[in-house]
């Protein structure tokens, strides 16, 4: 147990847990901004993938940064489009709209990554560029903060100030507003001129670009290439982030970074004496507990709103 | 109406992606060249076919079979055809019923995870000639071959335990304990493991090994993670059965600037040209050379050395099993480790030092031992 404690309580964890934090917490807020507006976006899993290989693509064959994140959020910004035509303009079911996205990015990446690379798993043999590493000046100075806050990818920093803007989009600008409005009551929304689907659209895109981001930092960040499937269930557990945090900037950072605690944790309790299935269950187990207690207390809330 | 129309459309999006997902057929075939050595494959051209349970591209074991799949097809004169089945093992058993019904001479798949179909469908098909890779069978037209993984992890233990000993700036000599990561807790993973620990007690038994799985074959992200908190644990030295996830693995390295060993693919090789600085920690790679076991296993069944109904093991004694010797093994490592090396092979392949196996432990020893080794 002491062993547990010491590991949880290093810098090295803390920072890790950051680190993990990172590609959940980019796609939950953007989650987090479609909810808000009424629409559920299951296809976070697809984006984040298409635009890992994307990003990965167009600065390997861009040559630079810029054209990678270009590339990128291009993609993200374009399936999100899509989806939102589908969904808004062709009134599809937003399930189905998001489980296509996410079935045509598992198959579509690999294909894609065939024909240019010639292999289906990585793209090593693709020289393609990454986000750097930002050390804070003066924060890096500081000892047990600085080595926990400085030192992190460019990406992460960008997540942590993407909750703060998220956060004044929603509540101190008008668009926020009818975000919020047009997903509270698309009806009374309309009725004193809210452009319901013109705002819905607005806010799936936001959501794809912050996706889209998430997903850059999987492949130009976290690794330096891309590889099948990289994502690994990271847009669903975003989904659940963000409906745990009741689509609040604060709560879904909150629940992103009680996930991401559980993910870390899976890696560290492997190295003491318990069984490894145990420990993988862990982050996991921590989404149905979230769930389950999201859901409790919504359901608690209905009764009270009931018996006023 | 209109709403109809669209959820038809989007239905009808969805399932055609699925049923290409699920068909994603990629046929490679090589024309038999005629110029080599078509006596080996009889008179007429042997036909065989290679069914993927997953895809290429995985840098290890499937690339490396395909790989002896095409020498096949070049130097033998052999049709040869790769049939990638995806990773719905539902639909396995009907691939291999379709291949059964066509004329091929030899029908190879691989590992434990399509076996049980595998001989079944063989069962019903007597006539047939079937190879199956990295496992043993017991039908009458089928021949298995078993790879010594434990042999591959024995030579990584020994390789990590003889480095870490002779001291680098890049190792803490206070630590002496070695990493394993692995992708899943299963007997296959796990047979790389039992060898590591026991190269690793062959040399210098005071040496402590940790253990992580990623619980995935995909998840990069998490290979990176826990192979970082392997070497925060003092672990200076970390071998990687990872499948796919590995490259996570070899990120770590980089990132923590500490060595690594691969497996089943030469990974510094493979990726020196692009990225150098990300593999400059990879020690080697334990290799299994599955492309010399296809054809080793084809051209023994067509010349009568090899013969249906039995299994085989081909390991370090056949030289199928290894390390991976390129430019940075030759400079990370002394003359003295690699002479040493030699030698234990050469020991291990004439039976003079015997490597238990996870295959003839069951999970509670295999269990046990891993919980002896951690620090």
């Amino acid at each position: 147990m002491s062993i547990i404690l010491q590991n949880i309580f290093s810098t090295e964890f803390v920072y890790m847990w950051i680190r993990v934090v990172t590609p959940i917490l980019l796609p939950a807020l953007g989650g987090a901004i479609c909810n808000r507006a009424g629409v559920v976006n299951l296809g976070l899993e697809g984006i984040m993938l298409l635009s890992a290989l994307a990003g990965v693509l167009g600065s390997a064959f861009g040559g630079g940064l810029l054209a990678g994140l270009a590339a990128g959020l291009g993609t993200a910004l374009l399936v999100s489009l899509v989806f939102a035509y589908f969904h808004l303009n062709l009134k599809a079911d937003a399930t189905i709209c998001g489980t296509a996205i996410n079935t045509l990015a598992s198959g579509f990446t690999v294909l894609l990554l065939f024909t240019i690379t010639g292999e289906k798993g990585t793209s090593a043999s693709l020289k393609s560029f990454s986000f750097s590493t930002v050390n804070i000046p003066l924060v890096e100075d500081i000892p047990v903060i600085g080595k926990i806050l400085s030192g992190h990818n460019l990406m992460t920093y960008v997540a942590l100030l993407a909750v703060v803007a998220v956060w004044f989009l929603l509540y101190k600008m008008p668009l926020g507003l009818r975000i919020r409005s047009v997903g509270e009551n698309p009806n009374a929304a309309s009725s004193v001129g809210v452009n319901v689907r013109r705002t819905r659209y607005i806010a799936i895109l936001l959501c794809g670009a912050l996706t889209g981001l998430g997903g850059m930092y999987m492949s130009m960040g976290y690794l330096g290439m891309f590889t099948r499937e990289m994502v690994a269930g990271r847009g669903f557990i975003a989904l659940a982030a963000a409906a745990m945090g009741q689509s609040t900037p604060i709560g879904v950072f909150l629940s992103s970074m009680l996930f991401a605690f559980f993910d870390g944790m899976s890696n560290t309790l492997q190295l003491l004496a318990l069984p490894s299935q145990f420990i993988d269950m862990l982050p996991y187990l921590a989404t149905i507990g979230g769930l389950t207690a999201y859901s409790i207390q919504r359901a608690r809330k209905a009764k009270r709103r009931l018996a006023e | 109406m209109k709403k109809q129309l669209a959820l038809l459309l989007a239905l009808g999006m969805s399932v055609s992606l699925l049923a290409g997902c699920g068909s994603s057929k990629t046929t490679e075939s090589t024309q038999p060249t005629g110029t080599g050595s078509a006596d080996a494959a009889g008179d007429e051209a042997k036909k065989v076919v290679f069914m993927v349970n997953g895809s290429l591209g995985d840098k290890g074991f499937f690339d490396s079979c395909q790989e002896g799949m095409e020498r096949l097809g070049s130097e033998y004169g052999c049709e040869v055809k790769t049939i990638e089945m995806g990773r719905d093992e539902t639909a396995y058993e009907t691939y291999f019923r379709d291949v059964s019904e066509q004329d091929w001479d030899l029908i190879v798949a691989a590992t434990w995870s399509v076996q049980e179909v595998f001989e079944e469908v063989a069962a019903d098909y007597p006539d047939n000639n079937y190879l199956f890779l990295d496992g043993e069978v017991s039908s009458d037209n089928m021949i298995g071959i078993t790879f010594p993984s434990n042999e591959a992890g024995f030579m990584a233990g020994c390789l990590a335990a003889l480095k870490l000993n002779a001291g680098d700036e890049k190792i803490d000599p206070s630590q002496k304990i070695v990493g394993f990561v692995g992708s899943m807790d299963t007997t296959n993973i796990n047979d790389f493991l039992v060898g590591y620990i026991d190269g690793i007690k062959y040399i210098d038994d005071s040496i402590k090994v940790i253990t992580s799985y990623v619980g995935s074959f995909e998840d990069v992200a998490t290979c990176l993670e826990m192979t970082t908190q392997l070497y925060n644990q003092g672990a200076q030295i970390v071998y990687a059965p990872a499948s796919q996830s590995i490259v996570g693995a070899v990120t770590a390295s980089s990132d923590c600037d500490k060595y690594i060993i691969g497996c089943d693919t030469d990974l510094y090789s493979e990726m020196v040209e692009t990225d150098p600085n990300l593999v400059r920690n990879v020690l080697s790679s334990s290799l299994k050379k599955m492309g010399d076991a296809v054809v080793t296993a084809s051209t023994s069944l067509w010349d009568g050395t090899m013969s249906l109904g039995e299994n085989y093991s081909l390991g370090l004694s056949e030289g199928t099993v290894g390390l991976a010797d390129n430019d940075n093994f030759q400079a990370l490592t002394s003359e003295e480790i690699r002479t040493q090396l030699d030698d234990i092979a050469t020991k291990v392949a004439n039976g003079e030092i015997e490597v238990s196996s996870a295959y003839t432990m069951d999970t509670a020893a295999i269990e046990a031992m891993r919980n002896e080794m951690k620090p």
